[in-house]
């Protein structure tokens, strides 16, 4: 029986086997680990064709078009004239960004720190014409959101830290 | 396998865009022109009311001039609690969704939010709430598990809001896994991680269960518009048409 689940564990889930053992030799825990990102890069927006969903995240209405954020990656625009037709039409990358609202054919929108606004007058080709740099709080650099957890420890060589994920890793030498 | 991004701005729940007259001013923005501002889900961190775009981080609500659309001027930065998670407005209120309370902001001053109160739930201390509002009640779903720990029953708690600097829990729901939620009229729409609960809120302190529907998807928000009901799912958009308000009727999904 128990042989039967941990076979099933390992098609379902892979490395389950491998998780298993190293928590016996209390190895592993479940961590934050931070997320890296090269300035550059935070800034590289750009206007895409439609593509696959990957993370969906927060939805926005404006006239006949529906945007969706994929999380940290930018956001879907669909064409809702038709909403039995509703369709993707394009994807607007805005790297690391979660957030959105729109008035009089502007949208606003977080990049990790910055506020930035595109005109959407042509809800297809949105056209950056602001950043606001430093607009919302930095994100912690050297610690996650939370406290009394493990953490890998921050190597600011890698970049700047514009977010933290939880994951199961070797326990990690940094706690707060 | 259990990756949970905790991101900059800390995702998953809360508020959903204006209220009944949101129902009939959504008209005017269903064209893209003029000044028309659009409609987001209960779980916005970010909204806009008037000439000004309002935004909650973790602790704080700030509010910016866009009476020039193209250059945001910061005005203000107003220190709200902990782990606040959404804003909603309803006319010159902003309600703010945290992990313990709802906050109540007037914003007649629209660039000095002035805290009116702050609604507790008796029933669960500490957990996410997306929240939402009409004129004399606020609905919130309280989800107990995961990150927002605290508690073991989730639930859909109405508030009465008559006396703005004293809201009162007047009822409960229990339900399974809640996030965002909407109404149009007399129908208030649950998002749940195993479909889209319908309750009957003609008697608003009273809501009345009608259907759960979609069962099959996992629903984080929803966004009443017009004759549509947007909603974010696990892996997209799906869109329901709601022309008979208490019975949405599946019309396509978008991923």
């Amino acid at each position: 029986m128990r042989c039967s689940s941990l076979f099933l564990l390992t098609l379902v889930l892979g490395s389950c086997i491998n998780d298993v053992k190293n928590q016996n030799s209390n190895a592993n825990r479940l961590s934050f680990v931070p997320i890296y990102a090269q300035p550059t890069e935070i800034e590289s927006v750009a206007l895409q064709g439609p593509t696959a969903t990957t993370s969906a995240g927060k939805i926005y209405a404006y006239g006949n078009y529906i945007f969706q954020n994929d999380q940290y990656k930018g956001y879907h625009i669909i064409n809702n004239t038709i909403p039995a037709n509703a369709q993707k039409v394009a994807f607007l990358k805005v790297p690391f960004s979660t957030e959105i609202a729109i008035k009089g054919g502007h949208l606003y929108c977080n990049n990790v720190s910055d506020l930035l606004v595109f005109d959407i007058s042509n809800p297809v080709a949105p056209n950056l014409v602001k950043r606001v740099k430093n607009a919302f709080p930095i994100i912690e650099q050297n610690y996650p959101p939370v406290s009394n957890v493990f953490f890998e420890c921050v190597d600011k060589t890698k970049g700047l830290v514009v977010g933290w994920e939880q994951k199961t890793i070797p326990t990690p030498a940094c706690k707060r | 396998m259990k990756k949970y991004l905790i991101a900059i701005l800390y995702l998953f729940i809360i508020a959903i865009p204006f209220s009944c007259d949101k129902a009939s001013s959504d008209s005017s923005s269903f064209s893209n022109g003029g000044n028309a501002t659009g409609t987001g889900g209960s779980t916005a961190r970010f909204t806009i009311v008037g000439n000004y775009l309002y935004t909650v981080d973790k602790a704080s609500l700030k509010v910016f001039s866009i009476a020039d659309l193209t250059n945001p001027i910061l005005k203000n930065t107003v220190p709200v609690g902990f782990e606040i998670e959404t804003i909603y407005p309803f006319k010159d209120k902003l309600f703010i969704g945290s992990t313990s309370v709802v906050y109540i902001f007037s914003i007649a001053n629209p660039e000095l939010p002035q805290k009116l109160s702050t609604a507790i739930s008796p029933n669960v201390l500490r957990r996410c709430d997306p929240v939402i509002a009409r004129d004399t009640v606020a609905y919130a779903t309280l989800r107990t598990n995961s990150a927002c720990g605290g508690g073991t029953q989730s639930i859909l708690a109405v508030y009465d809001i008559r006396d703005i600097q004293n809201p009162v829990q007047k009822t409960f729901r229990p339900l399974q896994e809640p996030y965002g939620l909407g109404f149009a009229d007399s129908a208030l729409y649950v998002a749940t991680q195993t479909g889209l609960n319908v309750y009957n809120i003609a008697k608003e302190y009273e809501p009345v269960f009608i259907s759960n529907v979609r069962s099959q998807d996992w629903f984080y928000d929803v966004i009443p518009y017009g004759n549509t009901l947007i909603a974010w799912t696990k892996d997209g958009v799906v869109l329901f048409d709601i022309t008979i308000r208490k019975t949405p009727v599946f019309i396509t999904k978008i991923i």
